[in-house]
């Protein structure tokens, strides 16, 4: 089924996945006591979440450990089958595992390896072509191309064991895009890698979405990922989604606070600068000569104007908090609400 | 179909590469093979000390049939042996993702992505003691009974693996269980004729874990005996079992469970 110019990428309706699994008692007797008597549990990874994402849309997945975020991209890859709900994405239905299906999409997990380990990259890239029918041409232009934008060309003929854990991580994208998916699931791609490393894949997949149109889902743990790729998020907890919308409004919403400094020229009276604050909660700095005060919205500019008249003024900046801690305030929220600290 | 067979090319030619790695290892399987093999026709020479014929079959016959155990054998190994062992921890350990991805039929990829090259010399050796004992007993080569044998041959193999991935199967809801390691121990009966064998155990052999068909009865077309009835419910067993273990599959597909990563 051909999707229209209209219909969203990823659809899904209610979504629930129930995991079995057997409650194991510690050491030996308990071993054989399971054996004997096995009690089924279930465990709900996912409850009841929808959610729309467009062509060309870049999403990121937060949440906390063991929210569900990689139980719903196997979902959407055909990797489990959904306990109820209604998932369609390109305008197939994954878990018929369709041939066409699988072909239009493509998984990359930080923690899995696709490619063999002993062998260059390139045997699997080979693989890959021949799995997804790539035309001889159409393969080495593309694999040309992503290897240019990756800076990973000199090593497709090194084995992967030989590889650094970033240079591995770019190939193994390198490898789940030569068949030029329309969708990409990504599942923690830049865990364990440093800064420059996790910077330029960040890059390579901005790249990508603006080049090929690729519909992107993103799961990360790292803040800058989500920052730096996706213009919208969803957070998710306990299975659920808690928020769906723009990083910003998120922000705006969790932290209804701006901050607001001053670095002064010269030592201000403290009779001056103590009128300034008011009773706005002072940030800790390290240069005495600063001021940093956490201001509500609607008194950022009377507070700014108040900190430029109390003395000389060097610099004065207003920002919104970090994400990071954003995030933290939001997830501390989530587990305060389930009884945990 | 093609398609499959070019896939498999690249896998073959994947784990040749990889091969290439462990040199010694290569020789060393080759090797082991061949000492089994030589035990093996040994343990015959004692057997056949005493007497000329053992429930109709001879000393060369009997080897023959060890000879076409041994391809068989080999070629499970090639295929097959080293996928199968590990499928039951790819499903525990989650490493089936990867493979449940692609737009490729799972259990084909699951089953036959490692090819052990090594075991393709042990093929030979055992087609080598084929035609080595066939001549001794005497054997016609003519085109009815090879091609005859060969089609057994092929059932055979089909049915094996049949067996072998309908247990593995059962992985996708139990973690892992004994199954596997029972048949990789039963399938060793080959080495026998199955007449040597009596009552349900016989029957057993020939239908329910049919090694009979990869061993006996392509020693006995060879010797003649084409039996079109037998040849019949070969080709019959074989298809329905392929499609048969890969409904079996595709439904335990459903269950898995991946594993949290
Ligand atoms: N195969 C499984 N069997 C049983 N329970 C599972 C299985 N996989 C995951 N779970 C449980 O389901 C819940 C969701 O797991 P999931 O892997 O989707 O979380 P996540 O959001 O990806 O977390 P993380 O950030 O740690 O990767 C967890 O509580 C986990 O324990
Ligand atoms: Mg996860």
């Amino acid at each position: 089924m051909p999707e229209t110019q209209h219909s969203p990428a990823i659809e899904v309706e209610g979504l629930v996945k129930e995991y079995e699994y057997h409650h194991k008692e510690p050491g030996l007797r308990g071993s054989l006591r399971s054996l004997l008597r096995r009690e089924t549990l279930h465990k709900r990874a996912v409850d009841n979440i929808s959610f729309q994402i467009q062509p060309g849309e870049v999403v990121g997945f937060l949440g906390p450990n063991g929210a569900g975020k990689t139980t719903t991209l196997k979902v959407l890859c055909a990797l489990l089958y959904p306990t109820s709900g209604s998932v369609s994405v390109l305008g197939h239905v994954p878990s018929r595992r369709e041939a066409s299906y699988l072909r239009s999409i493509a998984l990359v997990m930080g923690q899995k390896n696709m490619l063999w380990w002993d062998i260059p990259a390139m045997e699997t890239l080979l693989l890959h072509k021949e799995m997804y029918r790539i035309p001889e041409r159409e393969f080495r232009t593309t694999v040309d191309e992503l290897s240019e934008m990756l800076e990973v060309g000199h090593l497709l003929r090194v084995q992967v064991r030989k590889l650094s854990l970033g240079e591995r991580m770019k190939m193994e994208l390198l490898a789940a895009l030569v068949h030029a998916p329309d969708v990409l699931f990504l599942d923690e791609p830049t865990i364990g890698l440093d800064v420059v490393s996790q910077a330029r894949v960040r890059e390579f997949l901005k790249g990508l979405n603006a080049q090929q149109g690729t519909t992107i889902l993103l799961t990360s743990h790292y803040m800058d990922d989500i920052e730096a790729l996706c213009p919208r998020v969803m957070l998710i907890d306990m299975g659920r989604i808690g928020y769906d919308g723009p990083l910003a409004s998120l922000v705006e919403r969790t932290s209804p606070h701006k901050l607001v400094s001053a670095v002064y020229a010269e030592p201000v009276p403290r009779d001056e600068l103590l009128n300034a604050i008011g009773s706005l909660p002072v940030q800790p700095t390290d240069d005495p000569l600063k001021v940093s005060l956490a201001v509500p919205r609607d008194q950022v500019a009377e507070v700014a104007s108040r900190l430029l008249r109390a003395g000389r003024i060097a610099d004065l900046s207003i920002e919104e908090p970090p994400v990071e801690e954003v995030i933290r305030e939001v997830f501390g929220k989530a587990a305060g609400e389930r009884g945990v600290s | 179909m093609l398609r499959y067979v070019r896939l498999w090319w690249r896998f073959a030619i994947m784990s040749l590469v990889r091969e290439a790695e462990y040199r010694v290892s290569f020789a060393v399987s080759v090797l082991v093979g061949i000492i089994s093999l030589a035990i093996a026709v040994l343990t015959y020479g004692v057997l056949y000390g005493y007497t000329e014929d053992v429930e109709g079959w001879s000393r060369a016959e009997v080897l023959m049939v060890l000879g076409c155990f041994r391809v068989a054998e080999s070629l499970i190994e090639l295929l097959v042996a080293r996928n199968m062992w590990n499928i039951a921890e790819h499903i525990r350990e989650g490493d089936m993702d990867y493979v449940l991805v692609r737009p490729v039929s799972s259990q084909f990829l699951a089953s036959l992505r490692v090819v052990n090259p090594s075991e393709g010399v042990n093929a030979l050796v055992g087609l080598g003691l084929v035609v080595y004992a066939g001549n001794m007993a005497g054997v016609e080569w003519s085109l009815e009974r090879v091609a005859a044998a060969l089609v057994f041959g092929i059932c055979g193999l089909i049915l094996l693996y049949s067996v072998w991935c309908l247990a593995v199967t059962f992985g996708f809801w139990f973690q892992s269980g004994p199954l596997e390691s029972v048949l990789f121990w039963l399938i060793d009966t080959g080495r026998y004729p199955v007449t040597f064998f009596k009552g349900w155990v016989r029957l057993f052999l020939m239908f329910i874990f049919p090694v009979a068909f990869a061993s006996t009865f392509p020693a006995q077309a060879l010797r003649g005996e084409i039996n079109p009835r037998l040849l019949l419910a070969g080709i019959l067993m074989a298809s329905l079992s392929l499609v048969g273990t890969n409904r079996f599959w595709n439904y335990g597909v459903r269950h898995y469970s991946s594993a949290s990563s």
